[in-house]
């Protein structure tokens, strides 16, 4: 018998193809929103709700609307996005999941907390392994996203056009300007 | 389990009932076909450029400083619900993060990288 | 079959009283800014305009719907529905009363501001799909001033959790009781007040409707109830917003003389009014005024007030009853 979360899955699974199979960028950030979406209601379903929002929030609130940006933003043609490769990475994508997929199947520290959980509530036992066992983690943590912060002056730093300040713009004689363009 | 269930279903009829009264107004509503009506908006003449042309990447900026606050903001839900009992350890780590990230953010601000004009 | 039956029976109890406060709240609006401005408002359909907003609905469903040629035929359907949908889901977890809410989830505060970043989709995709120059640059422009706001909420609810010593609402209201949330917040209350009212993108934040510059923003190629299923949602989160200040930081349901429900609905109109008050009398920001209020002004002293806060609050354990 298939149930709701099996079907959820399928869509899951089925847009995540989509992504790669979509021509236009955007219709290929919708489907990975999609494809968000139902692996957030797998988490919920599987006793992790914390995990769910988080990634809802953080996954769909903000990455993928900064991939939004930057497809409208490129306007990337669609001959540009190696059309030839599309069969191979369905084919490689789904090796990585049954790979991952096993592993985590395989993992036995994950039961412990699920125990755990069943004591004290989702999001304490996330705040407790935090903030407590393994705090050290969450400073890494800090260091890695100030990281990203200089990372993002070093990358767009180059990028921007230079705007004329509107004193400038002011002094600067018109007649100047239309004998420079000539 | 059963909130979440709820959540969905509530979810799902929103969305029918959304599909629904577009559906409704496009039957309802016949559309006479025009070639200038269903032009692109613009002031009396036809668009001077490509309306996919790229955009600055000041938006790409905001997008990822975003990421990197939100993902701070993410770190610091349990550290707030978890506050008293993750004793006083727990409490200046959660203070440290949040210094740290902010020398990372006065670095930005003095570079520029948070100025829009 | 349980579940579904109690979803949708919840679904309906939820939607219709909603619809008609939507409604209601238009004309209110426009009678409130025309007292404002030493007019009437609507006053001829029916009792001194009460029809109003029912001919109003009426008109928008039967107006001609321009589809534009080059729109992109499912993009530009989800957008409105899109923003419709999350408007409406976003009410599932928030209480009116004591235990008065569809879904009581162990971190509502948490799933509510979740459901709130999606409301970005909407905007963008609506605007990326009806192919308008002018609209995709409202999309974006609508896009950037949701997100860089959305950091300052997130940061607020920080201080509201850590007063609470909870991420679920009832109970931040209960612990209420004795001193209201706004007290505690004295230093930042201003600022909420403007991340709401850019949240929901009201004046003096209203850049995605700004006319002179940008035509009508995101919905310019859009008719009819495509332009009426934005317009309800931009609605819907007002109110949605007003009542979610009211439970998090006035005091919610807590009072000895009257109902609970009762008492959220005169905080929350009272916020309603505050809204459409400023809006007829405050001037619209620039787009840099913007986003400087929004990085450089709420995010660092709200930054600075959770340290503040949360160290006096640990230190003094808590206020938790």
């Amino acid at each position: 018998m298939l149930g709701v979360y099996e079907v959820i899955g399928g869509i899951g699974v089925i847009s995540g193809i989509g992504v790669i199979m979509k021509k236009k960028g955007v219709e290929s950030v919708v489907y990975m929103i999609i494809s968000f979406v139902n692996i957030a209601i797998w988490l919920m379903r599987i006793g992790v709700e914390y995990v769910g929002w988080i990634i809802m929030l953080v996954y769909i609130g903000a990455i993928a609307v900064l991939f939004m940006f930057v497809v409208m933003m490129l306007e990337i043609r669609e001959e540009e996005r190696g059309r030839e490769y599309k069969g191979m990475m369905v084919i490689v994508g789904m090796g990585v999941g049954v790979v991952i997929g096993g592993r985590v199947w395989m993992e036995e520290e994950g039961r412990e907390w699920i125990e755990r959980k069943e004591k004290i509530g989702n999001v304490m036992v996330i705040s407790k392994v935090m903030y407590g066992e393994k705090m050290i983690g969450i400073i890494e943590c800090g260091m890695m996203l100030m990281l990203g912060m200089i990372a993002v002056i070093m990358m767009v730093e180059g990028g921007e056009r230079k705007k004329e300040e509107v004193r400038e713009q002011e002094l600067r004689r018109w007649e100047e300007v239309i004998r420079r363009k000539e | 389990m059963r909130e979440y269930e709820i959540l969905m279903i509530v979810g799902v009829i929103s969305m029918l009932v959304g599909v629904i009264v577009w559906e409704i107004w496009e039957r309802v509503s016949k559309e006479k076909k025009d070639r200038e009506k269903e032009s692109a908006y613009e002031c009396g003449f036809n668009p001077f450029m490509e309306e996919r042309s790229g955009y600055e990447i000041r938006y790409y900026r905001v997008g990822i400083m975003y990421i990197i606050m939100d993902v701070e903001i993410s770190y610091m839900y349990p550290w707030s619900i978890g506050m008293g009992e993750i004793g006083r350890e727990g409490v200046i780590g959660g203070i440290i993060f949040m210094i740290i990230l902010g020398i990372g953010y006065i670095y930005e601000w003095k570079k520029g990288g948070i100025e829009w004009e | 079959m349980k579940v579904i039956i109690e979803g949708v029976s919840k679904e309906i109890v939820m939607l219709i009283p909603m619809l008609i406060g939507v409604a209601y709240m238009t004309l209110g609006e426009r009678k409130v800014l025309g007292g404002m401005q030493r007019r009437r408002g609507p006053n001829k359909v029916w009792i001194e305009g009460v029809g109003q907003p029912i001919a109003d609905g009426i008109k928008l469903m039967i107006k001609e719907g321009v589809k534009p040629m080059r729109a992109e035929g499912v993009m530009y359907k989800a957008g409105p529905v899109v923003t419709w949908m999350l408007s409406m889901l976003g009410w599932s977890v928030v209480p009116i009363g004591e235990g008065e809410v569809i879904v009581d989830i162990e971190v509502g505060i948490i799933v509510w501001m979740s459901i709130g970043s999606l409301g970005v989709y909407g905007v963008i995709i609506g605007g990326w799909g009806s192919s308008s120059q002018y609209s995709i640059m409202g999309g974006l422009r609508s896009g950037a001033q949701m997100v860089s706001y959305e950091l300052g909420m997130g940061v607020m609810m920080i201080c509201i959790i850590i007063i609470g010593g909870s991420g679920n609402i009832s109970r931040i209201v209960e612990v209420q009781e004795g001193v209201w949330n706004i007290s505690i917040m004295m230093p930042v209350v201003v600022m909420y007040m403007g991340v709401i009212l850019a949240e929901t993108s009201r004046t003096p934040f209203d850049l995605p409707e700004a006319e002179a510059e940008l035509v009508a923003g995101y919905n310019v190629e859009y008719g009819g109830m495509g332009f009426g299923m934005y317009f309800l949602a931009e609605y819907g989160n007002i109110i949605l917003m007003s009542v979610v200040s009211s439970v998090i930081m006035m005091g919610g349901w807590n009072s000895k003389y009257m109902r609970g429900e009762l008492v959220v609905g005169i905080k929350s109109t009272i916020i309603v009014y505050v809204y459409i008050w400023i809006r007829g009398s405050w001037c619209r920001y620039r787009y840099d005024q913007l986003m400087r209020i929004g990085w450089k002004g709420v995010i660092v002293y709200v930054g600075g007030y959770v340290i503040v806060m949360g160290s006096i609050m640990w230190s003094i354990g808590g206020v938790s009853i």
